[in-house]
């Protein structure tokens, strides 16, 4: 039925699946520290990598590399400099001048308090995401199994990430979470499929994109390698082929805040705490409610029938009187309801799309229950081939975007930076005059992340190779000479 | 403004439709507080100027416009925020396009009443700072003065006038609204929306539902808060403009007349465009360096708006210059008579923009002030726009491939980004009068404004005017 034809074994199983029979996962953060034993330990692990679209899996483990991570794997720079810049500079951005404040990571979220991937901290070179059916014994063993066999090699730089599965797929709000995933074409169909297949150059080297192009794909030089497939100039050889990049950001829920806050903008004239009018403006915030039906759909109390909807748009509801403009699930996703009109719109939409793999951490915390001070959030991970054009337009342009759809001052009521003071409002349209929230705070603070590169199965064999001694000095198979390292 | 406006010195003839939209007006005094009618063509009219950059003191010139545009809120040579004709303005040096040719500045502002208010405008507020560039600049009668005295500013503005140049297309997203009227606007909605958000979250309780009564303390608390405002919304402004296809229809007839007896002469220009569609060389991927990109995008996004400057040299060839000017003649013409309602062709982040040919035709210069990122702004170029565009700047050098004039080209997302982002340079001094104003904004504002100088008269007007805010 699809035109396309992916070559599924060769890409990693992340990008088909999030892996939802797999309750439990860790991530593990590594730095290289022995670039031929950790090629030595690649070359190992890539038998147990997951590849393809699998329904059935066990143990899942997948891959990604960050461009220091390939530095130091030995990738030689102008290899590297066929990636594009905003990987090679990474989420953090060097000297901070620019990426950190288009993202909206300032203040609390900034990268110098970032408790990973920032300047402070070590860089993250190699990210392992391990994912099982339990957290059982099994799983801690297969875990210990990992380390040991990067001892010397690799080390962790940050605690491994320990992620748990809310139930009904939540976050920690409470609020049912990825339910518009999109599909990609060559990827199995849903039954329930609400929108045609989105191009699957959107998420994979090597396909033609939403613009009928092939993404430009990182390339090394044609006597680099005698196994990775050739660009299609036949000129270099193709290392993003069938590979994709990862946005990893760690973002800490305060849970007891968020609640607090929204009981406090709802309270009652006779200023009670109203839990029922809590729970409309949080789900007026998010776009839908906490069982997942979409405020356009049951704009006035939450309908379960709703829950999974991803067959909505906003054609009916221009002005936000349902869904406000503002509202997270609209401004990340504005589906028809751009200018200059709904075709554009569903385009526009349509090459911004990201495909989201994130996991929550930390225990669940129950509604209006008071802070337990434990930490907890979202390891958001989205997938996409232009990090610039998909997930870093989504924060830049729409989430953060105080001027989204012709608003004034609102920026995402859930993820967005909110200016402190008067700068952070959340309009809520109403007949005749609408509802204004003032003075939003920041319930969700990025504690770390990067950019990284998810190869595909040949990519991960060529930075596997083994190293070549040339002249006393170890040199890689990506170049002769360029990126060696003293024995 | 008004005071120091004097009689222009005579200026070189400019385009026949520039001329008109500077007509005088009679009795201008804003300071006198007389009400004047303002015709539409008086709000956000285009100014440029470009002149060369003495070599020894080019250095000197980056640096102080650089102060300038890095403290635009607390330079004292020039008080932008006092500055009353001005919506957008800015400097930028451009280099030459061989090492013989010397750097040159180039001046863009966007402004409202005659050329002669709005120079006296920018020397009654920052006499010291004009003085200071334009001695950079070659042929500036005042290079070796210290100050300026106010008898030798006839002299600074014919230097000026001198090297004024014509814009080949011009756009205004907001026609008919001047600087000051949009700053009023923007002044009176938030004073509305600071008096609701001290009512609560939900101020249509406090007014028990009655949104006469809701529509009633607003213009209370607006006359007792923001008086001074509130009364001058009643000032006649500029007309709005309206659709006008008439006039597109008289400016294409002739050419469509031409086109009849010159048939087969048109299809030999076809094939030489495809022949040389065919033939131009596209510039690759990656050239674009990092830190130019890098450069750019340092200095992007710290307000609302962003600003782009652009230069690329034409092809060859009288054929592409030609092709060029017909393409623009035919984008301001839409964008005058036609592209008048706050976007263009489906575009809605553009406050102005304009097209300007110089060195004698051989290099097309782009300026534009928007809304949003630059992300966003090449992405709406691409995804809405794309036909226009390339139908301009495939004149250009190392555009990416086209077909037919205006097909494909933008349409390749990669190479097209980075074809703009290889061609821009840096602005040094950049000044919006609105920073926090958005196209869709000034458009919204204005409705709302509607609704105070006369009050809707039907419960219903009342609540669609409510929903407004």
């Amino acid at each position: 039925m699809n035109a396309v034809t992916l070559q599924k074994h060769e890409i990693q199983g992340l990008v088909f699946s999030g892996y939802p029979k797999n309750e439990a996962g860790t991530y593990l953060l590594l730095r290289v520290v022995d670039r031929a034993r950790a090629r030595a330990w690649l070359r190992a692990a890539l038998g147990e990598v997951t590849f393809g679209e699998l329904t059935e899996y066990g143990a899942t483990l997948n891959i990604a590399i960050s461009a220091p991570g390939l530095t130091a794997l030995g990738l030689d720079a102008p290899s590297l400099a066929t990636f594009p810049l905003e990987f090679r500079e990474g989420l953090r951005e060097k000297d901070e001048a620019y990426r950190p404040r288009i993202l909206g990571d300032v203040g609390d979220s900034a990268p110098s308090k970032w408790a990973w991937g920032g300047p402070a901290r070590p860089e993250v070179h190699v990210l392992l995401a391990l994912f099982g059916p339990k957290n059982d014994a099994s799983f801690s063993a297969r875990l210990a199994e990992h380390r040991a066999r990067f001892a010397g090699a690799l080390e962790e730089v940050h605690p491994a990430i320990e992620t748990i599965s809310l139930p009904d797929r939540r976050e920690h709000f409470g609020f049912v979470d990825g339910i518009a995933q999109p599909r990609f074409e060559g990827q199995t169909p849903r039954s329930d499929a609400s929108e045609s297949p989105i191009k699957a150059g959107e998420f994979l080297f090597g396909y033609d994109n939403e613009f009928d192009k092939r993404p430009s794909s990182p390339s090394v030089s044609a006597s680099a390698s005698r196994h990775l497939p050739a660009t299609p100039d036949g000129n270099r050889k193709d290392l993003g082929l069938n590979g994709t990049f990862l946005v990893v950001r760690q973002l800490e829920q305060d849970v007891a805040g968020f609640w607090r806050s929204m009981a406090e903008h709802g309270k009652g004239a006779n200023g009670e705490i109203d839990q029922a009018q809590a729970l409309w403006l949080a789900s007026k915030c998010v776009g839908r409610w906490p069982s997942g039906a979409p405020l356009v759909r049951s704009p006035d109390e939450d309908d379960p029938e709703w829950r999974n909807d991803n067959a909505f748009d906003y054609s009916k509801d221009p002005r936000g009187f349902k869904c406000p403009i503002g509202a997270h699930i609209r401004k990340a996703n504005p589906r028809d309801s751009l200018e200059p009109g709904p075709d554009e719109s569903r385009i526009a939409t349509r090459r911004r799309r990201i495909v989201r793999r994130g996991r929550a951490y930390g225990p669940a915390l129950a509604k209006f229950a008071a802070d337990d001070g434990q930490k907890r959030g979202l390891v958001f991970v989205c997938l996409n081939t232009n990090i610039r054009r998909q997930f870093e337009f989504i924060q830049q342009s729409w989430l953060n975007n105080e001027k989204f759809s012709g608003l004034y001052e609102d920026q995402d009521p859930i993820v967005g930076d909110q200016t402190p003071g008067y700068g952070a409002t959340f309009t809520i349209p109403a007949h005749p005059l609408r509802r204004r929230l003032v003075g939003l705070e920041r319930f969700v603070q990025v504690r770390g992340g990067e950019y990284f590169f998810l190869p595909s199965k040949s990519a991960l064999g060529f930075l596997s190779e083994p190293v070549q001694v040339a002249d006393g000095r170890l040199a890689t198979p990506a170049s002769a000479g360029a990126a060696e390292v003293t024995a | 403004m008004g005071n120091n406006a004097r009689a222009l010195p005579q200026k070189r003839t400019g385009s026949g439709e520039r001329r008109a939209e500077q007509a005088p007006i009679s009795g201008v005094s804003a300071k006198s507080g007389r009400s004047v009618a303002l015709d539409a063509a008086l709000a956000g009219n285009a100014l440029t100027i470009v002149c060369p950059v003495l070599p020894e003191r080019k250095a000197e010139l980056v640096a102080l416009l650089t102060r300038f545009g890095t403290s635009i809120d607390t330079t004292t040579e020039m008080v932008f925020d006092q500055l009353s004709s001005v919506h957008f303005m800015r400097w930028v040096v451009i280099e030459g396009q061989t090492p013989e040719q010397p750097a040159q500045l180039a001046f863009e502002s966007n402004y409202d009443g005659t050329l002669a208010q709005h120079l006296a405008d920018l020397y009654e507020h920052g006499a010291r700072a004009m003085h200071l560039i334009y001695r950079c600049c070659a042929g500036y009668p005042f290079a070796d003065a210290a100050e300026l005295s106010e008898a030798q500013f006839d002299g600074a503005f014919s230097f000026l006038l001198a090297n004024e140049v014509d814009y080949e297309a011009f756009y205004v997203g907001r026609r008919g609204k001047t600087m000051r009227q949009i700053r009023r606007e923007a002044r009176l909605r938030d004073g509305i929306q600071r008096f609701l958000d001290g009512l609560g979250s939900d101020p249509m309780r406090h007014f028990g539902g009655d949104p006469a009564a809701a529509y009633g303390a607003i213009v209370a608390f607006l006359k007792q808060n923001h008086g001074a405002d509130f009364e001058a919304l009643s000032e006649p402004g500029p007309a709005a403009p309206t659709r006008n296809i008439a006039a597109i229809v008289v400016r294409a007839l002739p050419v469509a007349a031409l086109a009849i007896p010159l048939g087969p002469v048109l299809l030999g220009l076809y094939a030489l465009l495809r022949r040389k569609e065919e033939t131009d060389v596209p510039e690759s991927y990656d050239v674009v360096p990092a830190e130019q990109t890098r450069l750019l995008a340092e200095r992007e996004d710290f307000q609302v708006q962003n600003q782009l400057t652009h230069v690329v040299a034409l092809k060859p060839g009288l054929f592409r210059l030609l092709t060029a000017r017909a393409v623009l003649y035919s984008i301001t013409t839409l964008a005058r008579f036609y592209f008048n309602q706050g976007n263009l062709g489906g575009l809605s982040t553009i406050h102005y923009a304009r097209w300007v040919l110089i060195d004698g035709g051989k290099r097309l210069l782009f300026f534009s002030n928007y809304d949003g990122s630059w992300e966003r702004y090449l992405g709406d170029f691409i995804d809405q726009a794309h036909v226009g565009l390339t139908a301009v700047w495939s004149n250009t050098q190392g555009f990416p491939r086209t077909r037919n004039l205006v097909q494909e080209g933008a349409t390749d997302e990669e190479r097209f980004k980075a074809w703009t982002r290889a061609h821009q340079i840096p602005t040094q001094l950049w000044y919006s009068a609105y920073k926090q104003v958005t196209v869709p904004n000034i458009g919204q504002n204005s409705r709302i404004c509607a609704g105070l100088v006369k009050q809707p008269a039907t419960r219903e007007a009342l609540e669609r005017w409510l929903e407004l805010l």
